[in-house]
């Protein structure tokens, strides 16, 4: 399969992952009940899938672990964090995470 | 269909295309850098309206990953839409299937978090939530659009931090995904799965294994009460 193909079957198939999990319980779902279980471990999905991405995308930003100053990525974490859970607003997380970067890849 | 109400959505949705916009940007530059065209970020970003699963997208595209790896892994980050979606029914229950299902192609962190916001004071209002839905996925895809088109001209636009556009945005949603200390630890023990996963094996499935393996011990170990979501 070429890669333009590809592309074009992925964005298919991220049309299909994006709008039945939105419509799907929206739709159907408000007639049933779902069990408890269920419900709970759905609960926990966002914030697991979230740490999920961030810890390895933090710390190891070449695809290996870098735990120092000269990680960028792991010292414009350190703001974000702290304006995330301060502000809870994702325009000023992005606003101090990118300047916290750009400064530092200035130094 | 009350124009007043639209724009009224429109006028609540402002603070929400404003932070589309540099992430939007962003989105186009990257997906240009991985190899989509102009008019394929455009497509992607009309039919999925998804920031998080999108960046995902072309970076796995990137690294030549599978396309059953790849659409996994969306369903996975996309997995917390099932429960907006859920907890927005009883709010649109009187309206037709088919306006539900229009909708529901507007989902986002975002709009999830206004609609629900106005339940409270208007109840669920079609053309409110049309009116926040349409101008925020707007917003969207012209920025990706925009990103995708100019990107190129600007030489190394990471100078300006873009490159932690996404992480920033990540940690935002997990802030406010982070609502107790059961979430809390189920997150540290998603991130650090996913980091040990991840230091073995890199073909994008340190997500899923991490994520699976956190809620289920968090189920299974959570002493929660009924009804404590």
């Amino acid at each position: 399969m070429s890669l333009q193909t590809k592309i074009y079957v992925v964005i298919f198939g991220l049309w299909l992952a994006n709008y039945l999990p939105r419509m799907l319980p929206m739709v159907v779902l408000s007639k049933i009940k779902m069990p408890e279980p269920v419900i709970r471990w759905l609960g926990f999905v966002p914030a697991a899938v979230l740490a999920a991405i961030i810890v390895p995308s933090v710390l190891m930003p070449e695809s290996r672990l870098l735990i120092s100053f000269n990680n960028n990525y792991l010292l414009s974490s350190i703001p974000a964090f702290v304006v995330a859970f301060k502000t809870r607003s994702l325009v000023w997380t992005l606003v101090v995470g990118m300047a916290a970067m750009a400064l530092l890849q200035l130094l | 269909m009350s124009r007043v109400t639209f724009f009224t959505g429109f006028k609540k949705a402002v603070p929400i295309m404003l932070g589309y916009t540099p992430l939007g940007l962003a989105f186009g530059v990257i997906a240009r850098e991985k190899g989509l065209t102009v008019l394929q970020t455009a497509l992607m970003s009309l039919t999925s309206f998804s920031g998080s699963g999108q960046f995902i997208t072309v970076g796995m595209l990137g690294v030549g990953a599978s396309i059953p790896a790849i659409l996994l892994t969306n369903l996975l980050v996309n997995s917390r839409y099932l429960l907006f979606s859920a907890s927005m029914a009883p709010h649109v229950k009187k309206m037709p299937s088919w306006i539900q299902a229009i909708l529901a192609f507007g989902i986002t962190d975002e709009t999830f978090t206004l609609n629900m916001v106005e339940f409270e004071k208007r109840g669920g209002d079609r053309d409110f939530m049309l009116g926040v839905n349409i101008f925020s996925h707007l917003s969207w895809i012209a920025s990706s659009t925009v990103g995708a088109a100019v990107g190129n001209l600007i030489p190394d636009i990471n100078r300006y931090g873009v490159n932690f556009a996404l992480p920033a945005m990540f940690i935002a949603l997990l802030a406010m995904q982070v609502k107790n200390r059961t979430t809390l630890w189920v997150s540290a023990l998603a991130g650090a799965v996913s980091l040990g996963v991840y230091m073995q094996i890199q073909n994008g499935s340190h997500i899923i294994i991490a994520t699976i393996a956190a809620a289920s011990i968090g189920v299974i170990l959570c002493p929660c009460r009924r009804k404590s979501m």
